[in-house]
């Protein structure tokens, strides 16, 4: 588990005032293996063919930026300004943040828009990747379910869709409302190759990403994560997918996380 | 006036590698030319407007110059939460053309109706929005739209209309009549109609206003000088061009001119018909526009 940037988003969630901290804490491991699997320097000078990556549930922001901080894409003193009055960073992702590639924050947008990107990368005869992060509870988009078909179809071999399956959604759990299940089946039916591992062990994630198959097709992890992972008292508890940690609720988690 | 449209296209195509073309599952017997001479620039998104949409956003960050083609219902209304937030919020630089206007559709009735469109998409900014008269007003267009960096919407008439004059810009008289006292300002194939009124009438001009947003606020301040009775007349509600028309007008605090609009009622219906049944039933018939013409005139 990265405590490391699990600090950073609790400090920036508290200090700006913020709220979705669970949605970002099971993100933590997904997004720093992401940017690990991608060429940074080339990001940094904004090169046609670099990697890129689209945080569809646009409201795990914090964790985005925070990732982001750690390799090196945003500044302290920027990030420091999260939630505040005149910053670019709020509480949803924004491409007018330098390095984030596309606007999220309404569901069911990413996708599409990685599939379009992977489609250009392969017109230009670029190998480079096209990560998407999208939210279990997403799913329930239907736009996404257009774009899996699509780039099952045109076996989009560069595009790599990662589910954050903490199996909750605002208002309870997901199979309570409409279960998503079984997303290996409906990935694999639409011509992805499909992993699924625990989605806070870094060495699987990468080991999926980094797999050399033959298949050719696009592939999707499916992350299976903890709301709220490492914070106990947030952990699969939807109070904290708005509440802001203040107070005596801010110091009980940082202690536990340091 | 698409197949002018689609000529247009292939010419740039074979000269602009920038251009990639993306279509909803529509132009059957149009667009084949494109996708056997450009492979690598084409794509059939099938029935899947949101999809279509964000992948278009997609490819603006590859610095690809989208062109997405669709039933002008379909490619506006159902995805409008992308034309938003992928396509204006980024100011990326997609044209959506859409194929069908106001009542071209008729008896297939109100679920291919297209006359609230160019309302869901003037809020939004950076947005350009384009309703061509003819195929000569297409031409301009298409010179325009191609190097526009920003989001665009042309509405394509089904029905063909010529001037049979090499218009000079996108907005312009189509007929000056230096007796008229009445001045109709129309867009997209309501222009047709209005130039057959003013046939039958003798005693009015047409101005063809294409480019809807931004709205030429230069053209309105003249328009407004030389005519003291104005109807906007289009086959689109009056959320269209006549609440922008309206708008500038207050904001020029224009207060001697009387502004008309002669446009399909704020109502989706209950019957069917062909789409000159229809035009007979919201006045928008050259016969019903003199009917009109001659109601204000007393």
């Amino acid at each position: 588990m990265n405590l490391e940037i699990r600090r950073t988003i609790l400090d920036i969630v508290h200090n700006g005032g913020a709220s979705h901290i669970g949605s970002a804490l099971s993100l933590v491991e997904i997004l720093d293996t992401v940017f690990k699997n991608c060429n940074i320097e080339k990001i940094k000078k904004s090169n046609i063919d670099r990697d890129r990556v689209i945080l569809s549930k646009g409201h795990g922001t914090s964790a985005l930026y925070s990732t982001m901080f750690h390799h090196g894409l945003i500044s302290s003193e920027k990030l420091k300004t999260y939630f505040k009055n005149g910053s670019v960073l709020g509480g949803h992702a924004s491409h007018h943040v330098p390095f984030v590639e596309h606007s999220t924050g309404a569901l069911g947008h990413g996708l599409p828009v990685g599939v379009g990107m992977a489609i250009g990368l392969r017109a230009k005869k670029f190998d480079s990747k096209v990560f998407v992060i999208v939210g279990d509870g997403e799913l329930h988009e239907g736009s996404n379910w257009e774009s899996i078909m699509f780039a099952g179809h045109e076996k989009l071999k560069n595009l790599i869709v990662l589910v954050d399956c903490n199996r909750l959604s605002q208002v309870g759990e997901l199979e309570e409302c409409c279960s998503i299940e079984p997303l290996e089946s409906k990935f694999r039916s639409n011509n992805f190759e499909v992993f699924d591992v625990d989605g806070h062990d870094e060495m699987m994630i990468d080991k999926s990403i980094k797999k050399i198959t033959e298949t050719g097709l696009p592939r999707a992890i499916l992350c299976r994560t903890t709301k709220g992972k490492g914070i106990s008292f947030m952990e699969c508890n939807n109070l904290w997918h708005y509440k802001s940690p203040q107070g005596e609720d801010y110091e009980k988690a940082l202690s536990e996380l340091n | 006036m698409r197949g002018d449209f689609f000529d247009k296209l292939h010419k740039e195509m074979k000269k602009n590698e920038k251009i990639f073309f993306l279509m909803g599952d529509t132009g059957y017997n149009l667009v084949e030319p494109l996708f056997e001479e450009f492979p690598d620039r084409t794509l059939n998104i099938g029935v899947a407007e949101q999809n279509l949409i964000g992948i278009a956003a997609g490819l603006c960050n590859l610095g690809y110059k989208p062109i997405c083609y669709g039933i002008s219902n379909f490619l506006i209304h159902r995805c409008l939460e992308q034309i938003r937030n992928d396509l204006c919020m980024h100011d990326y630089p997609v044209t959506l053309v859409g194929t069908s206007t106001g009542l071209d559709n008729g008896a297939l009735w109100a679920t291919h109706y297209v006359v609230d469109d160019i309302a869901c998409v003037k809020p939004f900014p950076n947005m350009h929005i384009y309703s061509p008269s003819s195929v000569e007003s297409i031409n301009q267009i298409f010179d325009e739209v191609i190097k526009l960096p920003h989001p665009s919407y042309v509405r394509i008439t089904k029905k063909s209309f010529k001037e049979n004059i090499q218009t000079e810009q996108i907005n312009h008289f189509v007929i000056k009549n230096e007796n008229s006292k009445i001045l109709i300002i129309s867009h997209g194939r309501m222009t047709g109609n209005a130039v057959e009124a003013s046939k039958i009438s003798g005693k009015i001009s047409v101005f063809a206003m294409d480019k809807i947003k931004p709205l030429d606020i230069e053209f309105v301040r003249i328009l407004t000088k030389n005519y003291k009775k104005i109807i906007i007349l289009e086959d689109n509600f009056n959320s269209g061009l006549f609440n922008s028309f309206a708008q500038i007008m207050i904001e020029l605090h224009i207060n001697d001119v009387k502004a008309y609009s002669i446009s399909p009622k704020e109502d989706y219906g209950d019957n069917v018909g062909d789409t000159e049944y229809l035009d007979n039933q919201f006045g928008l018939t050259p016969q019903k526009i003199c009917e009109f013409i001659e109601k204000i005139e007393k």
